[in-house]
């Protein structure tokens, strides 16, 4: 006796059919509108352009001198049309200082504690880091102002050159990755700490950054040149070249961008931040992935959306619901008896059962 | 005819019981596939009379939709990395391939509601969903990595919020959603390879299963044996 056969047949009535035939029909129709839509739509390629802001070519990334070109919007919607200069400048001391976002992210781009999600004392970023460890480690005094005017600007400049020395020289780690709070030394940190009051009461305008006299150190000279090279292009340059090889991982350019408060402006304006939907929005009105609605709706959720730990929540929502429910939904009671509660079958059946069920 | 006149085919050298053997598994995996996969199933002549909605039409658009999407793939492919922002060309063909990833999801999105509410997965067919579900979320990764390398500000802005959520899910170790070239390799190499792979295998269950029946009518969903012995091979008129 042979084993029960994998294949069943339906013994009920039949229809002629051609899976070919309709799959090429098919592809005809897909590709018609496919390219109408294109024709008569093209696709989002928005650049930077956004309510307020300065108009940007189709397709631009961003970039440090869009920044610095860039006004800013405060919370009362008040435009400040040069507003790009001080957000930039205050960035660079952020960076330098340890206070910016990229240098208190914690792993995979440094030793900052405390920074990484958790629920409870679960922390899968915890857990990833003690196995791999840094994978993108980040020295952001370093790596996004330090050695930047080092290559451009300190070898043609003996005042830029002098002054990335005698900072440098005055401790602060240099190395990729460490904490925070090892990226100054108690004089770098009083010299940051003197410009930042300083910046209140001068001004940043037109390329120039005044500022009263005051003990500084060499942060002034530093972050002046930071800006130039800003306003220059060249700064954006560097970040998407690499001094080895071609560069393809623009990572740090990203990171170093998103901390200063014109990059979440260009996209509130364009409609695409978490609570205007945006990890399911394209830009303008184009439709975006839209089947992302599940990863969206949890961040929607006030108690998800406001938690510290709200990506690693909804991650594991996503996990459980999207894709182990959605998996194993044939073999879930319950959920799997939906179809039979609403009976929608019924409905797309009703000819069938008709002409072959006289019973029901 | 009866089973054991099966046991030896002449044309595929293939029959019922063919024990699996690590040192010639060849014969193994051929009873395999020609038991699970016939000719006549993968290219059928005839489809159950209940196969007439409109709504059945949504599995062979969605994968007419990821032929469309492959083929301006392709041909993006072949342009370069950054041709779509350098050439009108290219835009039109990257505008076909996004309109072509809309047009997937969106039938995609019907075929599962459909197959859904018809309990697609009775009659042993709990792994045809379980590999649609699949698809569906090698999809989701595939089109991510895709809006992660238009090396515009877009796919910067998503990157930079996606990478919190790689990040916290201990995934971002790894998988630098900043990182273009990744984005680059992963789209067109892995993601959209294992894609393809898991769309295969899909519709290879969805044609080895058959059509689900409707509510009711499993009972007239047969074993082949049975067909055989009855002189009636399968596949014959009702």
């Amino acid at each position: 006796m042979s084993k029960k056969h994998p294949i069943r047949e339906w013994t009920g009535p039949q229809r002629k059919y051609d899976l070919l035939f309709e799959g090429t029909v098919a592809v005809v129709i897909i590709a018609v509108i496919a390219v109408a839509a294109s024709i008569l739509f093209g696709s989002a390629n928005g650049g930077l352009t956004y309510p307020d802001g300065p108009p940007s070519k189709a397709g631009s990334a961003f970039t440090a001198k869009y920044w610095a070109n860039s006004p800013t919007i405060d919370d009362q919607g008040k435009v400040d049309p040069k507003g790009g200069q001080p957000d930039f400048v205050a960035t660079v001391v952020a960076e330098l200082d340890g206070s910016s976002g990229t240098a208190g992210y914690g792993p995979p781009f440094n030793k900052t504690s405390g920074a990484s999600q958790s629920i409870g004392k679960v922390s899968l970023t915890g857990i990833a880091n003690s196995i791999f460890g840094l994978t993108q480690p980040v020295n952001s005094a370093n790596d996004f102002v330090l050695a930047p005017l080092s290559q451009i600007v300190a070898p043609y400049d003996p005042k830029v050159a002098a002054a990335v020395q005698q900072y440098e020289s005055a401790g602060g780690s240099l190395q990729p990755g460490v904490a925070a709070d090892q990226l100054v030394s108690d004089q770098q940190a009083t010299w940051l700490k003197n410009y930042t009051d300083a910046l209140a009461k001068g001004s940043v305008e037109n390329g120039v950054i005044t500022v009263p006299d005051g003990d500084y150190g060499p942060v002034a000279t530093i972050v002046q040149a930071e800006l130039n090279i800003a306003l220059s292009g060249a700064l954006d340059n560097y970040f998407t070249s690499g001094p080895n090889q071609l560069n393809t991982n623009p990572f740090k350019a990203t990171m170093f961008y998103s901390d200063g408060s014109v990059w979440s402006q260009v996209a509130a304006g364009q409609g695409l931040t978490g609570d205007q939907w945006g990890v399911m929005n394209e830009l303008w009105n184009y439709p975006g992935q839209f089947w992302l609605i599940l990863y969206a709706i949890p961040y929607h959720i006030p108690a998800i959306g406001s938690s510290a730990a709200a990506d690693l929540w909804v991650g594991t929502l996503v996990v459980i619901i999207g894709m182990l429910v959605q998996l194993l939904l044939p073999w879930i009671p319950g959920l799997r008896d939906i179809p039979r509660v609403i009976p929608f079958y019924r409905v797309i059946f009703r000819k069938y059962y008709a002409e072959n069920r006289k019973s029901t | 005819m009866s089973s054991h006149a099966r046991a030896h085919d002449p044309v595929t050298d293939t029959g019922d019981e063919v024990a699996f053997s690590w040192t010639e598994p060849s014969p193994w995996v051929r009873s395999r596939l020609v038991r699970n996969f016939p000719l006549r199933r993968l290219l059928p002549d005839e489809e159950p009379s209940y196969v007439s909605s409109l709504l059945y039409v949504m599995g062979v658009l969605t994968l007419a939709a990821l032929i469309v999407v492959i083929l301006s793939g392709v041909v993006l492919a072949l342009g370069g990395v950054q041709w779509w922002q350098t050439s009108s060309v290219g835009g039109f063909m990257n505008s076909v391939h996004f309109w072509g990833v809309q047009l997937f999801f969106l039938f995609m999105a019907v075929h599962a509601l459909f197959n859904f509410f018809i309990m697609a997965w009775r009659g042993g067919r709990g792994f045809t969903w379980v590999t649609g579900v699949l698809a569906f979320l090698l999809a989701i990764v595939t089109a991510f990595t895709g809006f992660l390398m238009m090396t515009n500000w877009d796919s910067q802005y998503i990157a930079q919020q996606a990478k919190d959520a790689m990040i916290s899910m201990g995934i971002g170790f790894i998988w630098n959603v900043m990182d273009v070239g990744q984005q680059f390799t992963l789209h067109v190499v892995v993601t959209a390879g294992i894609l393809g792979f898991i769309v295969l295998v899909h519709l290879g269950q969805v044609r080895r299963r058959g059509v689900v029946p409707p509510p009711g009518e499993e009972h007239l969903e047969v074993d082949v044996t049975t067909l055989h012995e009855a002189g009636q091979v399968g596949g014959t008129h009702a």
